[in-house]
């Protein structure tokens, strides 16, 4: 201590002590490796062998607002009249008949009820649609060329490149999900987001929705909320007898769903 | 026929044994083979580069789908230049709708903005009409029974609006639609009672049945029927108690619930409006002024409206410290 006391004396012409100096050292070592921890903690490199990606809509919670149809259309540049995501409403009647309407996808909500006396009306409510992410897709079975592929990590794509714009992919889909891009002629469908997903951000509908009804999520991945939810929800998958293994879960779902 | 043919090629063959012994075949297994190898060299020519290296697609178009960039930017994004409009919105029952919700997506903004370019470039929707509020707001049969709904027409009558063409934003500030004095995660948490001795001391009444008419799912009216009774003799009788009173159920057990005190709240019905009836409700043209006419002391200076008008017009803030009415088992 003393020496330390007298070194900093002998050269009193030095403005900061030793200690000072020690202590900006550290900081300014310890804030040069900054940028590096948020950099590394913005884009930790995507190991794409650590995710299946699935897809979780709760649809007791979704209120018909269509901001998920927007998010999509802005973040996707979906063309008009086309969705990647849109959302139906089922009106069950007391009589037992089903209706189903998406006034433009619900892209601008839902303007008006149907037309039924409340009376008449058993139930109603609304259902968010867009890719199931098959296990086993038909879409990419039927592809003669290879554009439509399902990424090791469990996202169903189109190569927009390979594509030659036949349209089997697009009969294929039991969903109905996939649409021939008007203006560039490559089939197009919801990608999960992917350009976002890979970045660690939500994907665009998720991201939009007020409610919390809808998200994507790592199966493999035990703490995800999309696994939390899975086992601790009542849930079920469009159209099950077909074999496509979706791994887009839907919690609350009606039988009268398609 | 076809047996005589198949009789005169092998009588005219050499005797010699094996596929490759046969000239005929010889000269079709070499087409083959070159079919074969001139399909291989197609295939070569073809085959996009990259393809089935760990799948049947090309590897480039997976980098190429994930190096897109986003144009929704997320609200973190808005915070960092409208700090004060964020700080409303994350404190109040808006706080899950996303700013690009209503303003549209920020990315071709925010570059714009990082670039200084001109004001008109990169616009955000600023004003919403009223069909945008009501994509979430518009009373549905669909919706659920617990978001928060109205039917137009009947939301400007109760509200004596004349004119029905005002936008919503003339009463309703969409960053803070209730002005809550805190954050949902902040407010008091309220209990939902589930166990029959919630409610009855006696640990036997347990073990019996539900009687004939017992409630199941708790109303407010279940417990508080004595404010429910005194409010029912006030003005405000016709509104739900969770017009005033947000409850935020947080898990099967509990929610959180507000005691909306903040005046503004008060004036998105009683602030005098152009386009509100004269006559139709009370309507203050200014609070401030109405305060400091009607206050005696700096105490009364920081009042409230609730402060002066809840016993009169609300219903009494003075209640048994316990109200909770229950019959056999005694009351806790």
């Amino acid at each position: 201590m003393i020496e330390d006391g007298s070194d900093v004396l002998d050269r009193a012409s030095l403005a900061v002590g030793r200690r000072q100096f020690m202590k900006i050292g550290l900081v300014g070592a310890f804030s040069l490796l900054v940028p590096f921890a948020v950099r590394a903690a913005e884009r930790a490199p995507y190991k794409r062998e650590d995710y299946t990606w699935g897809f979780i809509v709760d649809t007791t919670k979704c209120m018909g607002c269509g901001s998920c149809v927007r998010a999509c259309k802005a973040e996707n540049s979906v063309p008009d009249g086309y969705h990647r995501t849109w959302v139906e409403r089922y009106t069950v009647l007391a009589n037992g008949r089903v209706e189903v309407d998406s006034p433009r996808g619900a892209l601008d909500g839902f303007p008006e009820d149907p037309a039924h006396p409340k009376k008449d009306v058993a139930k109603s409510f609304f259902v968010p649609k867009l890719c199931n992410q098959c296990a086993t897709a038909p879409c990419v079975q039927v592809c003669p060329v290879g554009a439509s592929y399902a990424a090791p990590d469990g996202v169903t794509l189109v190569d927009r490149k390979r594509c030659i714009g036949c349209g089997y992919c697009v009969q294929a889909c039991p969903y109905g999900v996939r649409f021939i891009h008007p203006q560039n002629g490559y089939a197009d469908k919801c990608t999960l987001c992917y350009h976002r997903i890979t970045k660690g951000l939500p994907t665009a509908c998720s991201q939009a929705c007020p409610v919390g009804a809808r998200s994507a999520g790592n199966l493999k991945d035990a703490t995800s909320r999309i696994r939390a939810l899975l086992n601790s929800s009542r849930y079920g998958v469009l159209k099950p007898a077909l074999g496509t293994n979706p791994k887009c879960y839907y919690i609350g779902l009606d039988k009268e769903v398609v | 026929m076809a047996g005589e043919a198949q009789q005169s090629g092998g009588h005219s063959g050499p005797e010699k044994t094996g596929i490759l012994s046969f000239p005929y075949s010889r000269r079709f297994f070499l087409l083959f083979m070159l079919a074969i190898l001139a399909g291989l060299g197609v295939r070569q020519y073809l085959k996009p580069s990259g393809f089935g290296e760990i799948g049947f697609f090309r590897t480039a178009a997976l980098d190429e789908e994930a190096a897109r960039e986003p144009t929704l930017q997320g609200k973190g994004a808005c915070e960092v230049c409208h700090k004060a409009e964020f700080d409303a919105h994350e404190k109040d029952v808006h706080l899950t709708v996303q700013c690009e919700d209503c303003h549209g997506p920020a990315a071709e903004h925010v570059q714009a903005r990082t670039d200084g370019l001109a004001p008109d470039k990169g616009k955000m929707f600023r004003e919403l009409a009223q069909a945008n509020c009501l994509a979430c707001h518009r009373r549905l049969q669909a919706r659920p029974k617990l978001f928060p709904t109205i039917d137009a027409a009947e939301h400007f009558t109760r509200m004596g609006v004349t004119d029905s063409s005002v936008k919503c934003q003339g009463c309703h500030s969409p960053h803070e639609p209730l002005f809550l004095d805190r954050k949902v995660s902040q407010a008091r948490l309220h209990p939902l009672i589930h166990a029959c001795t919630d409610c009855h001391l006696d640990p036997a009444i347990r073990s019996k049945a539900l009687p004939d008419g017992h409630v199941v799912t708790f109303q407010c009216k279940d417990c508080h029927a004595d404010v429910l009774a005194d409010y029912k003799t006030k003005p405000h009788k016709d509104l739900e108690c969770s017009t005033c009173h947000v409850f935020h159920q947080d898990s099967e057990f509990s929610g959180r619930i507000f005691k909306n005190g903040n005046p503004k709240f008060c004036l998105m019905c009683h602030q005098q409006q152009p386009f509100r009836g004269k006559g139709s409700i009370p309507q203050l043209a200014s609070f401030e002024a109405h305060r400091n006419e009607m206050a005696s002391d700096d105490a009364d200076r920081q009042k409230r409206c609730v402060d002066c008008h809840a016993e009169e017009k609300i219903h009494t803030m003075h209640r048994p410290a316990k109200s909770v009415v229950v019959g056999e088992g005694g009351a806790r």
